[in-house]
């Protein structure tokens, strides 16, 4: 039974299963580097931990579904983002070695099993690079499945660890997302290393005022009503802002048994 | 558009058939109300923060080259530092204005207008836009002032039904040193709600400085904006409004788009955060 599908069924498998509630608090130690237009167009960072799920459920549970996610940071005009995250490849400056990681997954949604493509995806520097604007190119796999499509961000020099820089202004034409990277290679340095990820968002919210937390949930939201399977990672962002930043999070879900 | 249910739309979003993205949006210095000559309600235009330089260079929020007509908003949320009222907005650039001299004074861009999108089924449709004029270079000694028209007396803009009009009205900025960011509709005959283009602009009160640029806008999606509370504009179930968000074409030419926010109602700054998703109806 897609849990989403009804209030009735979420409280039917609140009352079955309980809730699945997790509670984040963490840190960027550490400023990040802003994002220019040859760059993402969005400055953003990563916070350094992912929310793992269990590598197993109860029998008949296939995964979470979230109807609550609350984020607050001390700031203002800053953007917090999660969602599921998926590790699509790693590139080692130092020697312009890349490392394959997993394609995008194949969900269920709607009763029908989909192969999903990023709906954002953020190249991370996973290592503060050593190197002068370097253009940092991803050769992937569109959201149609056609091969060899490549994208290019020049990024600023030296960009700090976490620093996060939107993939997808940078796509080819016509393209929206990622299915897979086959490949990244980098033009100049020599230290540091950057990963690329791909998401499916669950939730986002914005504060107009320091540690305000607002919004809508998962459940109330018309974004597409994501399971979180077993051992799936969650992951947390910051848009818009660069100094160091303090993120606490709330999540609650109720089982699907689909 | 082949979708058969808003399920559809979040479907072809989860297999990346859509878009997502969030911005910090420009906000700036405090501007010149607008006056009854001015277009009464007092506008800001918001780009995005990342790349853009005030008050005249502008960065679109950056979104996907889809063909137009095919990328229909999900939902939009924003939040800012003041309380403002709103919408998210495709800004086209139509040309530039010297409020410095009288006579001829707008350039239009090299792209040929009308722009055209899919309205109703119908595919290469002239769409309609609301004119306003960003103040890039404040004036001085003297309010420019100016009307849609040309200095010889012939036609000015092509209103929203295709009918070329020779303005009447007389716009005046609302202040000899108008601040430079502030933006203000521009007047159009009764009758007339929107353009396609426009061709000429006379002006006919000089400032010894003064310039500006004229954006037809394409508004999407309304927003109430505060400071406290992120609102959302539900697109698809709260508010049947999914507003097709990708760049209309020009009839010839490449129009410049800067998506991103106009808001209205007051003079001091205030920087949006906005949230937008969508989801393509392939």
């Amino acid at each position: 039974m897609p849990v989403y599908n009804s209030i009735d069924n979420q409280l039917t498998s609140a009352d079955v299963f309980g809730v699945y509630r997790r509670f984040v608090s963490q840190l960027t130690t550490t400023a990040t580097t802003a994002a220019t237009t040859n760059s993402g167009y969005v400055t953003a960072q990563r916070y350094p931990t992912n929310v793992v799920m269990p590598s197993s459920f109860a029998s008949g549970i296939n995964g979470v579904y979230f109807t609550r996610i609350d984020m607050t940071n001390e700031d203002v005009s800053t953007t917090l983002l999660c969602g599921i995250e998926y590790l699509m490849g790693t590139l080692t400056v130092s020697g312009n070695t890349f490392s394959a990681g997993s394609a995008m997954p194949t969900k269920s949604l709607f009763g029908s099993s989909i192969q999903t493509a990023s709906n954002i995806a953020f190249a991370v520097i996973d290592a503060t690079l050593t190197a002068t604007t370097p253009v940092l190119t991803i050769t992937y796999t569109d959201q149609d499945g056609n091969t060899g499509n490549s994208a290019q961000l020049t990024l600023p020099t030296n960009s700090a660890v976490l620093s996060a820089f939107l993939i997808h202004p940078h796509l080819a034409t016509g393209d929206t997302g990622m299915r897979e990277v086959t490949d990244i290679s980098i033009s100049t340095g020599s230290a540091g290393s950057i990963k690329i990820y791909g998401m499916l968002p669950l939730q986002s919210k914005s504060s107009g005022s320091a540690g305000v937390c607002t919004g809508a949930h998962p459940s109330s939201y018309p974004t597409p009503p994501w399971i979180v399977e077993a051992s799936e990672k969650l992951a947390f962002y910051r848009l818009n802002g660069i100094t160091s930043s303090q993120l606490y999070a709330v999540l609650a879900g109720v089982a699907n048994y689909e | 558009m082949s979708v058969t249910s808003r399920f559809d739309i979040f479907t072809n979003a989860g297999k990346g058939n859509g878009y997502f993205i969030s911005s910090l949006l420009t906000g700036g210095n405090t501007t010149t109300a607008a006056t009854a000559t001015s277009g009464l309600l007092t506008l800001r235009v918001h780009a995005n923060s990342v790349g853009s330089s005030l008050p005249g260079t502008l960065v679109s929020i950056p979104k996907p080259t889809l063909t137009p007509s095919e990328l229909y908003s999900m939902y939009f949320s924003a939040v800012t530092t003041a309380g403002r009222g709103g919408f998210l907005c495709n800004f086209y650039r139509l040309g530039t204005l010297n409020m410095a001299a009288t006579g001829d004074q707008f350039t239009h861009d090299t792209a040929t207008f009308p722009l055209l999108k899919t309205v109703y089924g119908q595919t290469s449709q002239p769409i309609s836009l609301i004119p306003i004029v960003l103040v890039t270079t404040a004036p001085a000694t003297t309010a420019p002032a100016f009307r849609l028209r040309t200095a010889a007396g012939a036609a000015g803009y092509v209103n929203q039904d295709g009918d070329s009009i020779v303005g009447t009205k007389t716009f005046t900025m609302p202040s000899a040193t108008t601040s430079t960011q502030s933006a203000f509709a521009l007047r159009l005959e009764n009758g007339d709600c929107g353009v396609r283009d426009i061709s000429a602009i006379e002006v006919t009160t000089a400032g010894t400085a003064g310039a500006g640029i004229i954006f037809g806008m394409e508004l999407l999606a309304p927003i109430t904006l505060t400071t406290a509370m992120q609102i959302t504009v539900d697109s698809m179930f709260a508010q049947f409004i999914m507003s097709d968000i990708s760049t209309a074409t020009a009839t010839s030419g490449t129009p410049t788009c800067v998506f991103g926010m106009v808001s209205g109602g007051a003079t001091g700054t205030l920087t949006p955060s906005v949230i937008i998703q969508a989801g393509q109806g392939i």
